[in-house]
């Protein structure tokens, strides 16, 4: 079955365009202009359940009013969603106790109070019984070693301890899906990395779809076998991330080593071999190595390719123009 | 309902965290008294009347405003504008509880607080001020009173959710909060009694839902409110009228919440 379905899902704000300087502020007052923005054109796809799936792209390309729709909090201007087969927008409880919301900048956990105390409350909004209440949050508690900060007041936590302690508010009710608006923003590297860990093997242990945003290519290397990268509100791929090179990126890397240095050649797939042949023809090559391009670079690529480009009327040539790379 | 009452605990444990703004929200409530109180004993401190109040009845009068204020206007709803306009909304939103419920336990976890600092402060008042108290020993008037208080507490609760609300159209939910709360200062009679005004005055106000507010349920409380059974009846028709526009506004607004702060 699947757990997410979204069909030609589309959102449109209505934002006041500012003039400049001060005159221009005045003229706002009396004459404000509004414009339509479109956040989010036409996307569809469908998520099954317990997948790992990664929105991958730059700042305001719409990923995480895709996630704030998949979620309920707003509602889209065109098209349908189905996610547990509710629609989200209704918020009926019984969406509501299978999903979960963590937004990387937003703090659910109450901030004058420990965190244990946001922990409690969960548990009986969403009626969870003592015992299990009491092995989920021994389980999270364990997983993201956080025992010791529980009965601190949240605001004095670190970053990286709110972040945690975040994600246990977010998973005591053990939902069918957790939506994560980019989790490690604002973190450094060590606890990046134990928070992926920690959703790596949270989502090994059961079934629940993950759905994350990101712009750190790292979370989604790490987590996400599949991602949908999204640009100017489009979805430009979706897929295996895998194959996100290959499709985008037509040039391997030769990387040469000879006794005096390393040098790299970017060549078109269809001639590494004949390139290889060539360059190995000289006597100083020690090694040579065939990659693939750098996933980080591929994806760069793909946002910079859109950029400034009318490519929103026509996906094709968006492709077309990837295909350079 | 236990979450509903875990939500009423967790909001007195975040109210007694900020210790000093607790303080000096009591103290506040001390000024509160102090400024009319000491307006009135210039005016009738050395002895006669004015629209019929003698100095004793207007202490009684402002001594039970002060009381009934704090039960009345006792929330946290104030806060929903900049919920809205900050993303805050978000978090309770995604959680299962129906929202105004959430709103309106807040507010009673704070109608409590006040109720339960005020059995220290009234008697410092009255310690040092000696207003004269009227206890109504009359069953009748009590229980009217009582549903009084129960009408003018939920005006008062949609008034904000309504107020609140305006924070999905606009980012200025400041402005028009203040107003409000210069009207209500004086259209709720908190500052004096309502009959002191001219009776067309009398008859415009209690065409608004402010003076059933404090002054319709004091009245009644006092037991010289002529018109108790239609001020009663004009409020639950406030609690119909604004509990309507309130769910009506909050569901056409919930519809352009954009969830903020990212």
């Amino acid at each position: 079955m699947h757990t997410i379905i979204a069909d030609n899902l589309s959102k449109v704000y209505t934002v006041q365009k500012k003039r400049s300087g001060l005159s221009g502020s005045l003229k706002d007052l009396f004459s404000p202009i509004h414009q339509d923005k479109t956040a989010v054109g036409g996307v569809s796809f469908v998520i099954d359940e317990g997948e790992l799936v990664g929105f991958i792209g730059p700042n305001g390309a719409g990923k995480t009013t895709t996630l704030k729709m998949l979620s309920g909090l707003l509602y889209p201007s065109g098209g349908e969603v189905r996610v547990l087969g509710f629609d989200p927008w209704k918020r009926e409880y019984d969406f509501l106790r299978q999903i979960s919301l963590v937004m990387g900048q937003k703090n659910q956990l109450w901030w004058d109070l420990p965190a244990v105390e946001s922990f409690n409350l969960a548990r009986d909004i969403y009626a969870i019984p003592q015992n299990t209440y009491k092995k989920t949050l021994d389980k999270l508690v364990a997983m993201l070693d956080i025992g010791d900060v529980l009965n601190v007041q949240v605001r004095k936590l670190s970053l990286g301890q709110r972040m945690k302690a975040e994600l246990v508010a977010a998973l005591i009710h053990s939902p069918k899906i957790l939506f994560l608006d980019e989790p490690t923003i604002g973190l450094d590297v060590v606890m990046q990395q134990s928070m992926r860990q920690f959703l790596k093997e949270y989502n090994q242990g059961g079934d629940g779809s993950i759905i994350l945003t990101s712009h750190y290519m790292d979370d989604v290397k790490e987590l996400c076998k599949r991602v949908i990268i999204i640009d100017q509100g489009a979805i430009i791929y979706d897929g295996l991330l895998s194959e996100v090179i290959a499709k985008f990126s037509q040039h391997k890397i030769i990387e040469v080593i000879t006794r005096s240095g390393t040098t790299t050649h970017k060549v078109l797939r269809a001639k590494v071999a004949q390139k290889a042949a060539q360059l190995l023809k000289d006597p100083d090559v020690v090694d040579i190595n065939i990659k693939e391009v750098e996933i980080e670079d591929v994806i760069r690529s793909v946002f910079s390719a859109t950029k400034g480009s009318d490519l929103k009327d026509n996906p094709n040539k968006k492709v077309r123009n990837l295909a350079r790379l | 309902m236990q979450k509903y009452f875990s939500i009423f605990s967790i909001t007195l444990q975040e109210i007694f965290a900020y210790r000093l703004n607790m303080i000096m929200w009591r103290v506040r409530q001390i000024f509160v008294f102090l400024i009319p109180f000491f307006i009135w004993k210039a005016v009738l401190g050395g002895g006669g009347e004015i629209y019929g109040y003698s100095f004793a009845a207007i202490m009684t009068y402002l001594f039970g405003t002060t009381i009934l204020r704090s039960l009345v206007m006792g929330s946290r709803t104030i806060d929903l504008g900049w919920m809205i306009n900050s993303g805050s909304l978000t978090i309770p939103l995604m959680r299962p509880f129906n929202l105004f419920v959430f709103f309106f336990i807040r507010d009673l976890a704070d109608k409590l607080f006040n109720l339960g600092f005020m059995f220290i402060e009234l008697p410092l008042i009255y310690l040092m001020f000696h207003p004269p108290i009227f206890l109504q020993s009359d069953l009748i008037p009590i229980f009217l009173f009582s549903i009084s208080l129960i009408f003018a507490i939920l005006i008062y609760f949609y008034i904000n959710i309504i107020f609140g609300s305006l924070g999905f159209w606009s980012r200025d939910v400041w402005a028009p909060r203040f107003l409000l709360m210069v009207i209500m200062e004086f259209a709720t009679g908190a500052m004096f009694p309502l009959d002191m005004l001219p009776a067309v005055w009398q008859n415009v106000l209690h065409a608004t839902p402010f003076p059933y507010l404090l002054y319709a349920p004091l009245k009644i409380y006092l037991g010289t409110d002529p018109f108790i059974y239609f001020h009663l009846v004009a409020s639950l028709g406030w609690v119909i009228v604004l509990g309507l526009l309130s769910k009506l506004i909050w569901q056409r607004g919930i519809k352009s919440y954009e969830a903020e702060g990212r």
